[in-house]
């Protein structure tokens, strides 16, 4: 056989090597980066408010937000594909505290005007769950807030907590909003049948929630059977209440989304 | 190495570079953002079991455990600020203990393996209700190795299907490639072995279709050479013969008359006979030693043309030629258009003679020399009504020595010198002899000189 002709054959094994050669030593830089990142460790600062011991954190005084950034919030919230995340109260924020007992104080007023029945005050709830979220921002509300522009990151009322109380009765969804402690959605079930959760009607529900929040200046009204909705503050925002069978849901919406915009609690799963 | 080899080695080298590299890439850049994005989602998972347990703290629930439960998050841990559990419920294996937090704000977090599971583990400290504990939170994160390990197991497929089909491709390019360089090599081997007739065929516009082209154009120009040379060397020995020839036949009439002369007592009559025998060989012989003297002169190009009137020119000469014409009987007439040609006097003049004597030669009785002028050329020719040159022989009319009629030439005291020298001197004055003949009727021989509309005489 000629030089040539072994060079050649030399060649076209170098070939089958190098072939083989790029495979381990690409399983080689991967293994490689698997055991980098796996060994690596990090750390999170988290910024969380003082804690006080009673009353609303500083800054949430109680006073409600205009009704424009109320319907911005309500609007970010509900906004599609907006993940939620939990996350320490900030500056601003209401502390878990605090925003249980805004959640009870608030619960507390609804009995008082008759939106949810006085017995259900008086039950202690055996489970009680606080969380506060945060929505990531979308493309929409950043257009909407030019604070969020300059921030890459909502404002403090744009998080919210969501209380729930629960005992063998009724289970008590509430979302709050994280700075003023105002319950914007309140949703009641009640594990037997037959349970009435409130005494009013869905229209004068709405008023007496309406009031609630301090919102004023009437618009329309939509009455069906189980849902009532009305515009408040020149049509800035809706306030919708659903009744059902063993249900309630009390909550701010985005003027003309009615009964078919629903709100999702959301909590990080798999 | 084979050029087939070097192209394959080549290509598998980059195919498996550029395969090993977007791999290499595109799993490990898919494995870090998994990775990331499976931290940010245990930092959630921290935090809200973190609510959940605070939660339980305020409203002062004691089975924490089972708060946990609820809220299905049951990888985690309690641990008191001295380090002792409240509840454990990590995975088995888990390593004891609480890892050290550098402030009570710092949330930290790093990957643990266990078995054949990976976990994200994060722990912070928690304060509430006055109570300070450390949470400790793990989140499997198993599925994106396995995640890893599928695509690399897809990779590999696509890795060994595209390098297989690579080395493939590459076979038949290559072979595409190499076919016609071997052509090339077969044609020059055959070329070598002196078939100068091998050509390529010419097939596409690139290198290799430029070099077959090329390698046409060098076999056609070596094969021209070839038969030019081989022409010249048939002439040469054709040439040598003929002189050979031409020397020996006078030679031997020479020698046998002078012998004759020698040996045997001859008459007064006879001696005289042989001795105008051995003078017109002599004669022969001297005229033969001018012509070939004449073309080895004519071979050398230092010759210098000057410009003259055309119709003087041939009038003049006509007038010069005329005589020996009358004397052989053969009536010479002339005509010709004013034209400024460049010639060497003494040279045209030559060529015409020869030409004349040539149509002489040939037995014609009417010679006619004219010059017309014709666009940018001027048109000399000479025709005559002479025996004519057969097809086959005016190729070859201009080679010194060659004679169409051999008998009559030898008469005339030719050695088929004159047209070549004429050839040559038409050579000289940037023109070839066109000759057109009919058997029997004669024959006319042309050349165009060039000539310069402009400088027409009106």
């Amino acid at each position: 056989m000629s030089r040539v002709r072994v060079q050649s054959a030399a060649g076209v094994a170098l070939s089958f090597l190098v072939a083989l050669g790029g495979w381990a030593l690409t399983n080689a830089m991967l293994d490689w980066q698997e055991a980098f990142l796996l060994s690596s460790a990090g750390s999170v600062r988290v910024e969380s408010a003082p804690q006080a011991e009673t009353g609303l954190a500083g800054g949430a005084d109680g006073a409600g937000l205009a009704a424009d950034v109320m319907a911005r919030v309500v609007a970010a919230w509900n906004a599609p594909g907006a993940a939620a995340r939990p996350h320490e109260p900030t500056e601003g924020q209401l502390n878990m505290e605090q925003a249980i007992a805004a959640a009870k104080d608030g619960l507390s007023r609804f009995a008082v005007d008759g939106i949810i029945p006085q017995w259900l005050m008086g039950d202690e709830p055996a489970r009680t769950g606080a969380y506060l979220w945060e929505k990531e921002p979308t493309d929409r509300v950043i257009r909407q807030d030019s604070q969020s522009k300059i921030a890459a990151k909502l404002p403090p009322e744009y998080s919210y907590w969501t209380v729930t109380f629960d005992n063998n009765r009724v289970n008590v969804q509430l979302m709050l909003n994280a700075v003023t402690g105002e319950i914007w959605r309140a949703d009641l079930f009640a594990y037997e049948a037959g349970t009435a959760l409130t005494e009013l009607e869905a229209s004068d529900a709405v008023k007496a929630f309406a009031a609630y929040l301090g919102l004023g200046r009437e618009g329309p009204v939509w009455v069906a059977d189980t849902w009532a909705s009305q515009q408040f503050e020149a049509g800035a925002v809706d306030i919708v209440v659903t009744k059902g069978d063993r249900q309630l849901t009390l909550r701010v919406s985005e003027p003309g989304l009615h009964e078919n915009a629903g709100w999702i609690l959301v909590k990080p799963g798999r | 190495m084979r050029l087939f080899a070097k192209v394959f080695l080549c290509t598998t080298l980059v195919s498996t570079l550029a395969l090993s590299l977007s791999g290499y890439l595109l799993i490990a850049s898919s494995y870090s953002d998994a990775l990331k994005r499976e931290t940010e989602r245990a930092l959630d998972e921290y935090q809200y079991t973190k609510f959940s347990v605070q939660s339980a703290l305020i409203t002062g629930v004691d089975n924490l455990e089972h708060t946990l439960a609820l809220t299905q998050h049951a990888q985690a841990a309690l641990f008191t600020g001295d380090g002792a559990p409240v509840f454990s419920a990590l995975p088995p294996g888990f390593p004891p203990g609480i890892p050290a937090l550098a402030s009570p704000d710092e949330v930290r977090y790093h990957i643990e393996h266990i078995d054949r599971s990976r976990y994200a583990v994060v722990y912070g400290q928690l304060h509430q209700a006055g109570k300070e504990m450390t949470l400790v939170v793990a989140s499997d994160i198993s599925a994106i190795s396995q995640q890893r390990a599928a695509m690399i197991r897809s990779f590999a497929r696509v890795y060994l299907l595209t390098l297989a089909a690579s080395m493939l491709l590459t076979s038949v390019l290559a072979a595409l490639l190499v076919q016609p360089i071997k052509g090339l090599t077969r044609a020059s081997e055959w070329m070598a072995d002196g078939h100068y007739q091998a050509r390529l065929p010419a097939a596409g516009g690139d290198e290799i279709g430029e070099l077959s082209v090329s390698f046409n154009a060098m076999a056609h120009a070596v094969q021209s050479k070839i038969d030019q040379l081989s022409t010249s060397a048939r002439q040469r020995e054709d040439f040598i013969a003929s002189l050979t020839h031409e020397l020996k036949t006078p030679l031997t009439s020479v020698i046998g008359y002078a012998d004759m002369m020698y040996q045997k007592d001859m008459s007064r009559e006879d001696v005289r006979r042989a001795a105008r025998c051995i003078v017109d060989e002599g004669l022969r012989l001297e005229a033969l030693s001018v012509k070939l003297m004449d073309l080895v002169v004519l071979n050398h190009d230092d010759f210098v043309l000057e410009e003259m009137l055309a119709d003087e020119l041939l009038h003049d000469m006509a007038e010069t030629l005329e005589p020996m014409c009358r004397q052989r009987g053969a009536e010479l007439r002339a005509c010709a258009d004013a034209a400024y040609i460049r010639v060497d006097y003494d040279l045209f003049k030559t060529l015409l003679a020869n030409l004349i004597d040539n149509s002489i030669k040939a037995g014609s009785t009417l010679i006619q020399v004219s010059g017309k002028r014709r666009g940018g050329h001027y048109h000399v020719s000479v025709a005559d009504n002479g025996g004519g040159i057969p097809p086959a022989d005016i190729e070859r009319v201009t080679e010194a020595f060659y004679v169409v009629d051999k008998s009559r030439s030898r008469q005339a005291h030719g050695a088929g010198l004159g047209l070549a020298l004429a050839s040559r001197i038409a050579a000289i004055h940037g023109a070839a002899l066109e000759f057109a003949s009919e058997e029997g009727r004669g024959t006319c021989v042309e050349m165009r000189l060039p000539c310069d509309e402009e400088d027409a005489r009106e």
